[in-house]
């Protein structure tokens, strides 16, 4: 299986970021600006895993959560939540939606993908023949 | 114990935000300063600002950021290389990163906030200093940058 990843994200400097950061391992890379874009591209793409930042205008992270817990095929769909701030006021609501995990940014490269490790498998991708 | 909003202590936990996400973001070291010349801040001609708006019950106030725009166009650069990166973007996701560890570090002291989505502006002159307004100066790769927080109690 070739793991499919969204990231759901109002910041093209994180995308730009995650990106780059899973370019070595094999995986379909699929990106949305905001909760409302993220429904469509995740009902497009049935990912294995969404990256979804919280903090977003026209919906956010966790109206996005909210909407994908009524959605019969995104309903298990593992997310990994990328927070500014980690409050209990921001974290509590996470944990009831079942979030898989979270990471507060600015993110370490090392941290992020030993988690998103435990719940998609990151193989290297094989060098590109010419 | 002092307050959480003694401009000491919201100075204090500004610079850490601030380190934090130079280093962890940027992979930056930034160093703290006096106020710049004025000559210095008049000859830069357009700065980037990101604000981000704290909100809870019983206070508000918002974490500003500003430093030259080609300060931004390197920092992007020095990230992503030449040409891929958005200088305002970045500033605004920058200010969201110090602004949510601002918050983080005031939600010891009562509620957590909400955090607005980044604005970022352009402007020709530095944004003024309106009472109450903790300001600090930091200097990197020889650019003046400059870091405000404003927090106020809501009237009980």
């Amino acid at each position: 299986m070739i793991p499919k990843i969204l990231s759901v994200d109002d910041s093209r400097t994180t995308r730009l970021l995650l990106a780059r950061l899973f370019r070595p391992y094999l995986c379909e890379w699929f990106e949305a600006a905001d909760g409302e874009d993220g429904l469509v591209r995740a009902a497009e793409t049935r990912p294995h895993l969404i990256i979804l930042d919280y903090n977003m205008p026209i919906l956010d992270g966790l109206g996005m959560l909210h909407r994908m817990r009524e959605i019969q095929e995104l309903r298990r769909t593992p997310v990994m939540m990328l927070t500014a701030e980690a409050g209990l006021a921001t974290l509590a609501p996470l944990a009831r939606l079942g979030v898989r995990d979270y990471l507060t940014k600015p993110f370490r490269d090392e941290d992020l993908l030993a988690r998103a490790s435990r719940i998609i498998p990151l193989n290297p991708r094989p060098p590109e023949t010419p | 114990m002092s307050s959480p909003l003694d401009p000491q202590h919201l100075n204090g936990i500004g610079r850490r935000a601030l380190d934090e996400v130079l280093s962890g973001f940027l992979a930056l070291d930034a160093t703290e300063t006096v106020a710049p010349q004025e000559s210095e801040l008049a000859a830069v001609t357009v700065w980037l600002v990101g604000q981000v708006s704290l909100l809870s019950e019983q206070r508000s106030g918002w974490v500003r950021v500003a430093l030259p725009e080609p300060l931004a166009a390197r920092a992007a650069d020095h990230l992503f290389g030449p040409g891929i990166g958005d200088p305002s973007d970045l500033i605004g996701e920058f200010t969201n990163l110090v602004a949510g560890r601002i918050a983080s570090g005031l939600a010891s002291h009562g509620p957590g906030f909400t955090l607005q989505t980044p604005a970022v502006q352009r402007s020709e002159t530095l944004p003024g200093h309106p009472l109450g307004l903790v300001r600090s100066h930091w200097r990197f790769w020889d650019h003046p940058l400059t870091l405000d927080i404003l927090v106020t109690e809501h009237p009980t």
